[in-house]
């Protein structure tokens, strides 16, 4: 550590048009080499200040500024957002639109191409940026046939390829399914070791707090805390959770139960291995949770599915599984196993042919995707895709005015649902001028107004904040207790332990596990599979277990783990 | 099926039109675009879609499924431009009648002519566009001194084409869902449009702010000219495709009279 990479100093940023500003008076610094967490609820400012930090704000986005924004040395203001590229890297969210060219080698040259780097200086860089992201072999594919994570770390290396000391990112593996997380990890990981430094807004604490020296915490476009990870999470970590809704990590969590049943030091473990350190000279009583039982009607039965997309590509392999009614199912698996093949096989919006699939008893193979529909809900991943009218209110009513609803019965229905939903307030907005969070809101309630009995959820927290998700997953909860049954295509493990019943996980096409999720983590081939990772309550009960400790075997949410701690000290 | 062959977008190959320099490629655009427009007669513009239908595949090894079909797409325009003739030329001697349409010379004369001159245009415009690196495209327009800027635009702007044909899709799928099934015939696909064009607007100009920060965040404009890693270069092929095109115009015009010559019906 030495000399200042970063310095704001009482920074205020107001959007045009905007009556408040969305960020206020922030001061922070970042040494060189440091590897900072920004972290926040949605809302907070995080994406406004990453832009703030090579002048895209308020250069290119406009808006009115007070204060100072340094970075590698350069007052921001003082300089083109282009100039600053040589100083300060900048990765954004969403991997697909942030790159430019159609082949991977002329994505790297772009940068150094603008800077009139001499060619035979660019190809080097190129072969070099690739390299060090391990991207080489793919340097004559298009970008659009490399995975998310590979788009990213794409990305990465076209921003290091400019030789910047800085890199700013912007919730880079929000779209990423958990192997490409772990590739964008490793190669911060690296960067950071070499003195790199870096500021990474994520939700993901669990995956990056390992490598993060310090947290920026922004709530309400202010700093609310700065500090190292451990003093953040020690002094505001229930605060965090409970009140700004922003996640922290699992094991944290853990920490906060056992604190608010026993009397521990101040220690605030925030991995697995530190948690275990420091439990395991604990008593654990094993005590079995109340789960709803598994026996009950199949409301999905698919059996024997094969299925190739006109290209060839054989993206259901004899697969077989049943779904039950009233249960909440999450099917997992990496980008491109099959997930969302099986999930449009369902509702008939691909046409079977070999195999067959029963939905809450329709053939789907006689049954048309308008008929399958009056029964099974089915929100996609990005929700604007599905609205279809200029209204909230219009939305949710034409999934009635569809199913032949008499207009007494589409009030009724309209009405239920805002407020059920909580989008009373939003009835005449345009459904795009909702927030992330309305707009799933919304989408969902346009499936459950028609009364389905099978809702399918695509990726329904991607991009949520923890209040949106804990909302969201209540709603789901009292679906699923009126009788409807939930199946959810997710990359969320946290959601997967905390809410499923039941387990679909599918790999290359194939079915690898059929099961309760606690089942997941006895297999062998799942411990050692980067495609799923475990939570780190797993691996706290593994690293217990393993030290002689009797924990029960179906734990997985954090307050039954808290229980049995807390049961043994009672003893 | 027809979907997955309707392709707007560079095919990446190694053929004798790929490997062909783009100037003499957009030579031959505008060329046959030019000529088809000076065409009066339907038999001197009908080699036309015929050569680029079979230059397409001959020599840019594109599948005849993809060309056929997207160049169907291009049809479809022309056959709305066919109607409005067929319309608006209602006087004078009547060939046939088809419901309240009278079928006069002239109408069908000058429906034949459109038809024709879009298919033209339309399979050279695709033809470029599924044998041309954007990227190349862009270094060939700085070449004859557009600026880069403008070059890029348009680089980006093709990139982004096969990310809109599956947005298009996936929004397909979502409204199916809802139970809003596709309208058919022409009206039907009107409405359809209507409603996949405002999420395909939204979602395009949020993709395309964020590509154009990052472009600016990589340093883009930041000089009045920059380096490239590939360089433009005539090619052989290039000027003798030049050359058999020209010819080919030549020779139409020569047997059937280029637009200053009295055309078949009169019009």
């Amino acid at each position: 550590m030495g000399n200042t990479a970063i310095r704001v100093e009482n920074y205020s940023y107001t959007y045009p048009g905007a009556e408040k500003p969305t960020l206020e008076d922030i001061s922070f610094l970042i040494e060189e080499g440091e590897f900072v967490l920004l972290i926040g609820a949605s809302g907070s400012g995080k994406s406004t200040l990453i832009q703030s930090l090579n002048g895209i704000i308020p250069k290119i986005r406009g808006g009115e500024t007070s204060g100072e924004v340094w970075a590698g040395g350069q007052n921001v203001a003082d300089f083109r957002v282009q100039e600053m590229a040589a100083r300060i890297g900048l990765i954004f969210q969403d991997p697909e639109s942030q790159l430019c060219s159609l082949f991977i080698a002329d994505e790297v040259a772009f940068g150094p191409e603008n800077f009139r780097v001499e060619k035979g200086a660019i190809l080097k860089k190129v072969d070099e940026a690739l390299r060090y992201v391990g991207l080489e072999k793919a340097k004559r594919k298009y970008v659009y046939e490399v995975s998310g994570g590979q788009q990213q770390r794409l990305a990465i290396s076209s921003v290091l390829a400019m030789g910047p000391e800085i890199l700013a990112l912007d919730d880079p593996t929000a779209n990423l399914d958990p192997v490409g997380t772990a590739e964008i990890l490793s190669v911060l990981a690296k960067m950071n070791s070499l003195k790199k430094t870096i500021l990474l807004a994520t939700p993901l604490l669990d995956e990056f707090i390992h490598l993060a020296n310090r947290i920026i915490v922004l709530h309400q476009g202010r700093v609310f805390a700065n500090g190292t990870p451990r003093e953040v999470i020690g002094k505001h970590g229930k605060q965090l959770k409970e009140e700004l809704g922003v996640w922290i990590p699992q094991i944290s969590e853990v920490e906060l139960g056992l604190r608010s049943k026993m009397t521990l030091n101040d220690y605030m473990p925030l991995t697995a291995e530190e948690a275990y350190e420091k439990y395991k000279g604990f008593r654990f009583v094993p005590g079995r949770c109340n789960r709803p039982g598994s026996v009950s009607e199949p409301v999905v039965r698919v059996q024997n599915v094969d299925f190739c997309y006109p290209d060839g590509t054989h993206a259901i392999q004899d697969v077989s599984f049943n779904i039950n009614k009233g249960r909440l199912t999450a099917i997992l698996g990496p980008n491109g196993s099959g997930k969302s093949t099986i999930a449009k096989l369902i509702v008939g919006l691909l046409p079977l042919k070999e195999g067959n699939v029963e939905v809450c008893g329709m053939d789907v193979k006689k049954s048309s995707t308008a008929a399958i529909t009056q029964k099974v809900g089915f929100v996609f991943q990005n929700p604007e895709h599905q609205f279809v009218r200029d209204t909230v209110k219009q939305e949710i009513a034409y999934s009635l005015e569809v199913l032949g609803k008499s207009q007494a019965e589409v009030d009724a229905g309209v009405d239920e649902m805002l407020q059920m939903f909580e989008l009373e307030e939003y009835a005449t907005r345009h459904p795009f001028g909702l927030s992330g969070g309305q707009k799933r809101r919304l989408s969902v309630a346009t499936m459950l107004v028609g009364k389905p009995e099978l809702l399918i959820l695509d990726e329904p927290t991607y991009g949520q904040d923890l209040r949106n998700v804990e909302t969201f997953m209540r709603l789901v909860k009292d679906q699923l207790s009126n009788g409807v049954t939930i199946v959810m295509i997710t990359h969320s493990m946290r959601l997967v332990q905390d809410y499923a019943d039941d387990v679909v996980v599918m790999r290359y096409g194939k079915l690898s596990y059929v099961g309760a999720p606690e089942g997941l983590w006895d297999d062998e081939e799942f411990k050692q599979d980067a495609t799923l990772k475990a939570p780190p309550l797993q691996e706290l009960t593994r690293l217990l277990e393993r030290g002689g400790h009797e924990i029960w075997k179906g734990t997985r949410r954090v307050d039954e783990f808290v229980d049995q701690a807390a049961a043994g000290k009672e003893v | 099926m027809i979907l997955k062959n309707i392709k707007f977008t560079y095919l990446r190959h190694d053929s004798v039109l790929h490997r062909t320099d783009v100037i003499s490629k957009l030579l031959v655009v505008i060329l046959v675009s030019v000529a088809v427009y000076f065409f009066r007669n339907p038999v001197q513009v009908l080699p036309m879609p015929i050569l680029l239908f079979f230059l397409a595949m001959a020599l840019g090894r594109v599948r005849f499924s993809v060309v056929f079909w997207s160049f169907s797409v291009f049809m479809v325009f022309g056959l709305f431009v066919a109607f409005f003739q067929l319309v608006s030329h209602q006087t004078g001697e009547v060939l046939a009648r088809v419901l309240f349409l009278k079928i006069t010379p002239d109408g069908l004369h000058l429906a034949e002519l459109f038809v024709l001159r879009m298919a033209t245009i339309g399979c050279a415009a695709l033809t470029f566009l599924w044998t041309t690196n954007p990227k190349e495209f862009a270094i060939g327009l700085v070449y004859i001194g557009i600026p880069y800027r403008f070059a890029f635009a348009v680089l980006v702007a093709l990139r982004f084409l096969p990310l809109i044909q599956d947005e298009i899709s996936k929004i397909k799928d979502a409204h199916l869902i809802r139970g809003v099934k596709p309208e058919k015939g022409i009206k039907g696909a009107f409405h359809n449009w209507q409603r996949y064009l405002f999420p395909i607007l939204v979602n395009g100009l949020r993709k395309s702010e964020t590509t154009s920060i990052a472009m600016d965040s990589r340093g883009f404009g930041l000089f009045k000219t920059r380096t490239y890693t590939d360089e433009f270069r005539w090619t052989a092929s290039g000027i003798a495709l030049v050359a058999v095109v020209c010819i080919v115009i030549v020779v139409c015009g020569y047997i059937w009279g280029f637009g200053f010559i009295q055309p078949r019906y009169n019009s």
